[in-house]
């Protein structure tokens, strides 16, 4: 188990421990859980200092029991810290540097923040399947709508063209961190993060750029309340969406 | 010359902002951007300008494939090329194009009231050639059509003035566009899209949680407007770390309530956005199968250009379909929002705005 942790986080993942058997306690809680713990490193990775609430979390759950129940046995285990200050009114959480020291080095562990900063802004290969997730009012459920064509487009393979977006790489950089506003809009956890927006950006474009035979996909949709598709990949920068250079820089893959 | 090919030399042709016209002009104003290598003229120190890049680079790719793909280098060679044709039907181009409706919004209420005016500037019919759908009030310019009509056909109640204004356009140039926009609202295309929103959203009755139909589909929706009326206190009781014990903390709240009023305004978009989600999904889906390759964009496809033909032809079959099942989907809808027997006067007055179409069948240029 040590090693296998030791291995996923080198690769920038930190899955739930114990997920298993948490699953089949919690059924109704699960993907609470693991969205909670995930949240979790993501805050961690984007600044250590970085703290989740606790009422929303709390929120969030269907059991409150769970909810508790997580929390205890993750302090347990030395994972996180809650702290509850009732004069002030508030509770937040945090990932304990500590407990991951126990599988990686301070120096791999800036690494993989460094890595990770990246990466979680980068377009991946994943697999598309959701067909009925529906996004209302901030949570995801079935409606009743299937979408199964934006499922079928979201495992669409393609490449993107690295001799234009070295030829163009100071445009794409400035139109980038333009629209890196309209992704911290929507997602606040970057709006902690150290990096600045430019460092980011440019770092991007230049993983897409080091990268002429690599393959993404836009993964998973979602649907909106009206049935239009949301898909996960418009929290990547770059992506073919909500990036009009990068559309044109598309290049068809017939694998 | 093969659709391959022309599906390619109109997408050139729409990145170099081709407006009006036949197909046939459309073509061969791509084929001579492709024989010229024409680009935009763009000043990249300007943000404006930098924004328009995508098209520049988009085109140079297009043209490098070409004469790439046709082993040909001077403009000649590439009209001779492009008219003899040499390509194979199944040659596997790597540089996808975009295939895109023309203010779907429209393009869909046209659909739906079969008004032959909205089918003809959303280039469902082409009998007059293509059409620019905002280039269509005389004496206003394309930018004022557009950002005069797109919020407000999206719901907005603000004013000709205030959306103008918003949109940069001086107080002399408002006083001249407004009485033509006016005249435009009374009588026009726009104004029947118009007189539709508003019969929608003064007899919508929703409710918090509701079940609505459209054409193949019935889902559950949730009121998404909400008013604050005030604050209430929440008590949490939750495990704490360093006193190893469960603490009580209360936080405070703001208390909303539906705001049933507002979402009203949403079942115009509700309307349309989902009948286009349901023809981009069965299009992408097809797309999908076929080909194992699209990027669907609300009402628009990225496509390999040897997907373009089906790309279109099973987008305008749908619209069809849509037309020819309107009256049904309407009836399933209103009353799916409580759209009574009681609001038949003002549908009465909605209906007598349209010009009938009598036959449709929707064109391939929908997608232009």
């Amino acid at each position: 188990m040590h090693t296998e942790r030791r291995t996923q986080l080198l690769e920038g993942k930190l899955p739930l421990p114990k997920a298993d058997k948490l699953a089949s306690m919690f059924p109704n809680d699960i993907d609470n859980i693991h969205s909670m713990f995930k949240s979790l490193w993501h805050n961690y990775v984007g600044n250590p200092n970085n703290k989740l609430s606790i009422p929303y979390w709390y929120d969030m759950f269907e059991s409150h029991k769970t909810f508790t129940f997580i929390l205890r046995k993750l302090s347990e285990g030395g994972w996180i810290t809650t702290n509850i200050i009732s004069n002030a009114n508030w509770g937040d959480m945090w990932l304990n540097t500590d407990k991951l020291l126990e599988y990686v080095s301070q120096e791999e562990l800036n690494r993989i923040r460094a890595e990770f900063k990246y990466r979680k802004y980068t377009l991946g290969f994943d697999k598309s399947t959701k067909t009925k997730a529906t996004r209302q009012n901030g949570f995801t459920r079935d409606t009743g709508l299937v979408r199964e064509g934006f499922a079928k487009a979201g495992n669409t393979q393609f490449g993107y063209d690295t001799d234009y977006i070295k030829s163009n790489s100071e445009v794409i950089n400035r139109n980038l961190v333009k629209s890196m506003e309209k992704v911290r809009e929507k997602f606040p956890e970057m709006q902690t993060d150290e990096a600045s927006y430019d460092e980011i950006a440019v770092g991007v474009r230049q993983v897409y750029e080091d990268s002429p035979e690599e393959l993404y996909t836009m993964g998973h949709n979602f649907n909106d309340s009206r049935g239009r598709a949301i898909s996960s990949c418009l929290s990547k920068l770059g992506n073919p969406i909500s990036s009009k250079d990068f559309r044109a820089l598309l290049v068809v893959s017939y694998d | 010359m093969q659709y391959t090919t022309k599906a390619q030399l109109l997408f050139i042709a729409e990145l170099n902002s081709f407006k009006e016209g036949s197909e046939e002009d459309k073509i061969k104003f791509g084929l001579d951007c492709y024989a010229e290598h024409r680009l935009h003229e763009l000043d990249l120190s300007d943000e404006s300008d930098r924004a328009e890049q995508h098209e520049n680079i988009w085109l140079s790719r297009l043209y490098n494939e070409l004469d790439s793909a046709h082993n040909v280098c001077t403009a000649l060679e590439r009209k001779v090329a492009l008219t003899i044709e040499t390509i194979s039907n199944t040659y596997q181009w790597s540089v996808p194009i975009e295939l895109d409706a023309s203010a779907s919004m429209l393009q869909y209420e046209g659909a739906l009231l079969g008004d032959k005016r909205l089918l003809a500037m959303t280039n469902c019919t082409t009998e007059d050639g293509i059409t620019d759908p905002w280039g269509t009030i005389e004496g206003v310019p394309r930018m004022a059509v557009k950002k005069r009509f797109t919020p407000s056909l999206y719901g907005s109640s603000q004013t000709t003035e205030e959306l103008l204004k918003n949109a940069k356009f001086t107080p002399s140039e408002i006083k001249e566009y407004k009485p033509l926009i006016e005249q435009e609202e009374h009588e026009g295309a726009f104004g029947l899209a118009n007189k539709f929103k508003d019969f929608i959203i003064n007899n919508a009755k929703p409710r918090e949680t509701m079940t609505v139909h459209i054409w193949n589909e019935k889902f559950e929706v949730q009121c998404n407007r909400f008013k604050r009326i005030g604050e209430y206190s929440k008590f949490y009781k939750t495990y704490n770390t360093s006193t190893k014990r469960n603490k009580v903390f209360k936080n405070t709240h703001t208390k909303k309530v539906a705001d049933l009023k507002q979402f009203k305004r949403y079942f115009v978009t509700l309307l349309v956005h989902n009948l286009d989600s349901q023809i981009a999904d069965y299009v992408s889906g097809k797309l999908a199968d076929k080909y194992g390759w699209v990027i669907p964009i609300h009402d628009a496809f990225i496509v390999p250009p040897q997907a373009a033909l089906d790309c279109r032809t099973w987008y305008a079959e749908k619209l069809t379909e849509l037309f020819d099942n309107r009256e049904t989907i309407l009836a399933n809808y209103f009353k799916s929002i409580g759209i009574t027997a009681r609001a038949l006067k003002e549908w009465q007055e909605v209906k007598s705005s349209i010009h009938s179409v009598d036959m449709f069948k929707c064109e391939l240029m929908a997608l232009k």
